[in-house]
């Protein structure tokens, strides 16, 4: 036995790594155990060369690499039970919240948004790539089952951010939902039905997998489709925003008849002090109908200021919902000490129409009645017909409605004064 | 997996980290070919360990900490000796009884009669 030569050893250390070993660990192994090899076979008759060459052909045709790629495999399928016990976790975790909220959506209990939002999160951000980075490792040389993988994956992640993004009401949503569901269905689909055809184990569990593939992109479909069609939905928007550029208007038309008034009438002490009363009554309410408007909007948008509520387009609020947050707010004991509520607004429109009456007696107040009124022959009051369960642009739409008669109340106040 | 010149692969298959382990616990630091070359020995050559066997599942069981290693410079090249850690020790109990019940569990099963 003779013991290898410096250079003899270099030699090895840098054909190993010729060969493809890239992991320095291994590679001091690889140089260790081969040198034994060696010098185990190694005499004065062998040529170093031979030997080494022989001691290869021991490790067959793609040795030395075949070692390392098993030793990664061993080392990835390390996390192998982590992560598949990660995804069984947040599968069942995320499908529970999801479940459960969905249920407490239709019972309309609070909370449900938020679970469905952190189920649908976990789903897009642990369960899917976990699933999808385990069915490509175990998935081997297969061109087919990879490709199908990547189309499910991207597929399903498309649907479930696009579904977060609609409760969210963030833009992208529906392009998202439905690119999603063309690949499903014309990517995944084929491709899906094609390797089953070719591998006939598990036919009943392929025919499973396929109806509910389609059912459900069926149902994401109609889910989408459900609520007002597109053309009443903006007809409906265009009312509620030409209900404000209305109202804006009306309050600059009324604004500058007062200044009229008020020059016109400078003598007239009394009548003065009359006009701005019914000025100072007017914007008061006003005041807090915007107040109020901006409250409300703030509740409901999550993360929005009051401030940045009074600015906002009317037409962004087209997704939102909040209706039992807001029927909550506006008209349960809970919140009644909370300065905006149903039932003060209605004494604040009372207190106004009092004003109204005294300035100008004999005025028609109609448009700002707060009795009870009949809906499909039941007896609703004001505050629940006007704010109960509904969605926050309904209420909004509503609010903005009483303002109007309040300004139409007002200017037949001022025609009466003059 | 191996290169059995006796068994079939699919008879052994699984029973490499009992076998490492096993002489790990014996001896108390080994390196890789000191491992090939013991098992050889104890068998008669009957079980020979390759290298795309051995070191693959040296490293997982120093990723899983079952494993330390410490290296020792023999002239110009290194040399990385495997110990047992306290959770090896105790995987190497615990593997050896695992096997240990599985022969008697075979026995029983296939009828052998104990060799003497």
């Amino acid at each position: 036995m003779l013991s290898l030569t410096e250079e003899q050893i270099a030699f090895i250390e840098k054909d190993i790594r010729v060969r493809g070993i890239t992991s320095p660990d291994l590679s001091i192994d690889l140089l260790d155990h081969i040198c034994c090899l060696i010098e185990n076979e190694l005499d004065e008759y062998r040529n170093f060369e031979i030997v080494y060459q022989q001691t290869l052909l021991l490790f067959g045709e793609k040795g030395l690499k075949e070692i390392q790629d098993e030793t990664n495999r061993l080392l990835t399928f390390k996390h192998y039970y982590f992560m598949n016990s990660t995804m069984k976790i947040s599968g069942y975790v995320s499908s529970m919240l999801i479940l459960i909220g969905s249920f407490f959506k239709f019972q309309h209990w609070p909370g449900a948004n938020v679970m469905i939002v952190v189920g649908v999160f976990f789903l897009a951000t642990l369960f899917l790539p976990l699933l999808f980075i385990l069915k490509f490792k175990s998935t081997e040389e297969n061109n087919r089952s990879i490709v199908l993988s990547i189309i499910g994956f991207i597929s399903s992640l498309l649907i479930c951010v696009g579904i977060l993004f609609r409760i969210l009401h963030w833009p992208g949503a529906r392009i998202m939902i439905i690119i999603g569901c063309v690949l499903l269905l014309l990517g995944y689909l084929p491709i899906y039905i094609l390797s089953i055809y070719k591998n006939t184990t598990n036919k009943i569990n392929a025919t499973a997998t396929i109806i509910l593939i389609i059912a459900g992109v069926g149902l994401i479909v109609t889910e989408s489709g459900t609520g007002l069609s597109k053309t009443t939905s903006d007809s409906f928007w265009r009312g509620v925003t030409e209900s404000n550029d209305l109202l804006q208007y009306n309050k600059k038309v009324n604004h500058k008849t007062f200044e009229l008034m008020l020059v016109k009438q400078t003598t007239d002490t009394a009548k003065v002090l009359q006009i701005k009363e019914l000025q100072l009554a007017t914007d008061s309410l006003l005041k807090y109908t915007t107040k109020m408007k901006a409250y409300l909007i703030s509740i409901t948008e999550e993360g929005m200021s009051a401030a940045q509520a009074e600015k906002i387009n009317l037409d962004d609020l087209r997704n939102s919902g909040g209706g039992d947050q807001l029927t909550k707010r506006l008209l349960t004991v809970e919140y009644a000490s909370f300065s905006c509520t149903a039932p003060k607004l209605k004494a604040k429109i009372e207190g106004y129409k009092q004003t109204l009456a005294k300035l100008s007696p004999g005025i028609d107040l109609t448009n700002l009645n707060t009795n009870q009124i009949t809906v499909y022959g039941e007896q609703v009051s004001w505050e629940k017909s006007n704010f109960e369960k509904l969605p926050l642009p309904l209420v909004i739409f509503n609010i903005t409605r009483i303002e109007l008669a309040i300004l139409a109340a007002e200017t037949a106040a001022i025609q009466q004064l003059q | 997996m191996y290169i059995c010149p006796m068994y079939s692969s699919e008879l052994i298959k699984g029973t490499l980290k009992t076998v490492i382990l096993k002489l790990l616990s014996d001896t108390k630091q080994m390196y890789g070919y000191e491992i090939t070359q013991k098992v050889k020995e104890l068998t008669d050559s009957k079980i020979v360990i390759t290298e795309g066997a051995l070191y693959p599942l040296l490293h997982q069981l120093e990723a899983e900490g079952v494993v330390t290693t410490e290296t020792v410079n023999i002239g110009k090249r290194i040399r990385k000796y495997y110990t047992l850690t306290q959770t090896g020790n105790e995987r190497a109990k615990e593997k050896i009884y695992e096997f240990a019940d599985f022969i008697q569990t075979m026995n029983i099963l296939l009828d052998l009669k104990p060799s003497v």
